[in-house]
């Protein structure tokens, strides 16, 4: 049934999108545009996200805040957060080179940082064990525990 | 395989224990749209994914679901320390805690045990997709409302974190979805199912 003012844009198995046409009967999420903003990693880790561009808070909790009782452990968390949020995003943009950099930007902090931190702290793997010299895997606290202490 | 490392992906450090709140929050340990069940149904929907893009997605935020798992559960329990024999006869936690004392147990708030009745695995690449976009939302709307039932700031600090990786989550699984349709590469993506007919 083609209306008779305006003829069709889009092909008849096609519908439209904002500015395009696309085939019908298939969800679309619109594709993050590479090298997209970033949060630095501790706002990344205190939002949620690394991304201003998904951070989409309900009203009821826009006041609440990080509750960071280890400095050393939420130094950790963000640079943690970063490579796994980066992680993700390169899944769908493998040839985003700039998101690669600092995914491994963010990786080689993580490592060096975990190192330091299992020195000081305790393994975060069992096999850091190996490296630290003596079994302390078993040391309280376990991440789970309210009572942090030291190991 | 998997590899544990000792930290949670989030602080957690709830003052006030609270067993009301952790028998409402516990359904996002066990129930039809928690963490459990996310972690489980994108780790078994991968081996039917046709796609390295899509196979990758699934093992990295299904292993990412699995922390959040360990989160709800560190929020349970930090919720029901030392609790006072007032507060188990009163605080409406009573019916969970005959059956499992201050145990962290996979249930839903409404009692129902976890099942994977609430997960789905069909073996098609769009269907799979498609029913993890709409399983993002509903764990979406599910803080939503812990949100609305919570006055307590440690609580709801940790959950507007894990709500908003719902978000991320979903905006990852359109991406898929895009990727495996340029994949597929034809007029018809119902023509065929390609982690089944090669």
């Amino acid at each position: 049934m083609q209306a008779e003012n305006q003829p069709h844009a889009c092909g008849t198995t096609e519908g439209k999108l904002p500015g395009k046409c696309a085939a019908m009967v298939f969800p679309y999420i619109a594709m993050q545009e590479n090298t997209p903003d970033t949060y630095s990693k501790e706002e990344g880790l205190s939002t949620g996200t690394l991304f201003p561009g998904l951070n989409l808070p309900f009203f009821r909790a826009v006041k609440s805040q990080m509750n960071c009782a280890e400095p050393a452990l939420c130094e950790l968390m963000a640079l943690d957060f970063a490579v796994a949020e980066l992680g993700l995003y390169l899944d769908t943009h493998k040839d985003d080179k700039d998101a690669f950099a600092l995914y491994t930007y963010y990786a080689n902090l993580y490592k060096e940082g975990k190192e330091k931190y299992e020195k000081q702290y305790g393994p975060l793997n069992q096999i850091s064990t190996a490296r630290l010299g003596s079994y302390s895997w078993l040391s309280d606290p376990w991440p789970w525990d309210y009572e942090r202490g030291s190991k | 395989m998997f590899v544990y490392e000792k930290k949670l992906q989030y602080p957690i450090r709830i003052k006030n224990t609270n067993p009301k709140l952790a028998s409402v929050i516990i359904s996002q340990y066990g129930g039809p749209d928690g963490e459990l069940g996310a972690s489980l149904r994108y780790l078994s929907q991968r081996f039917s994914m046709p796609y390295p893009e899509l196979k990758g997605l699934l093992t990295d935020i299904g292993t990412e679901e699995l922390g959040h798992l360990e989160m709800v559960g560190t929020i349970v329990h930090q919720l029901t320390r030392n609790l006072t024999e007032e507060q188990i006869r009163t605080a409406g936690f009573d019916a969970y805690f005959v059956d499992h004392t201050a145990g962290v147990y996979p249930t839903a708030a409404s009692g129902f045990p976890w099942s994977a009745a609430g997960i789905g695995v069909k073996g098609d690449v769009i269907c799979d997709l498609t029913e993890d976009l709409a399983a993002e939302q509903k764990a979406r709307v599910t803080y939503d409302n812990i949100l609305r039932l919570s006055d307590d700031p440690d609580v709801n600090d940790v959950i507007k974190f894990l709500r908003a990786r719902e978000i991320v989550h979903f905006q990852r699984f359109g991406e898929g979805l895009r990727l495996a349709k340029d994949r597929m590469g034809e007029k018809n993506v119902y023509y065929m199912n390609p982690s089944f007919d090669k």
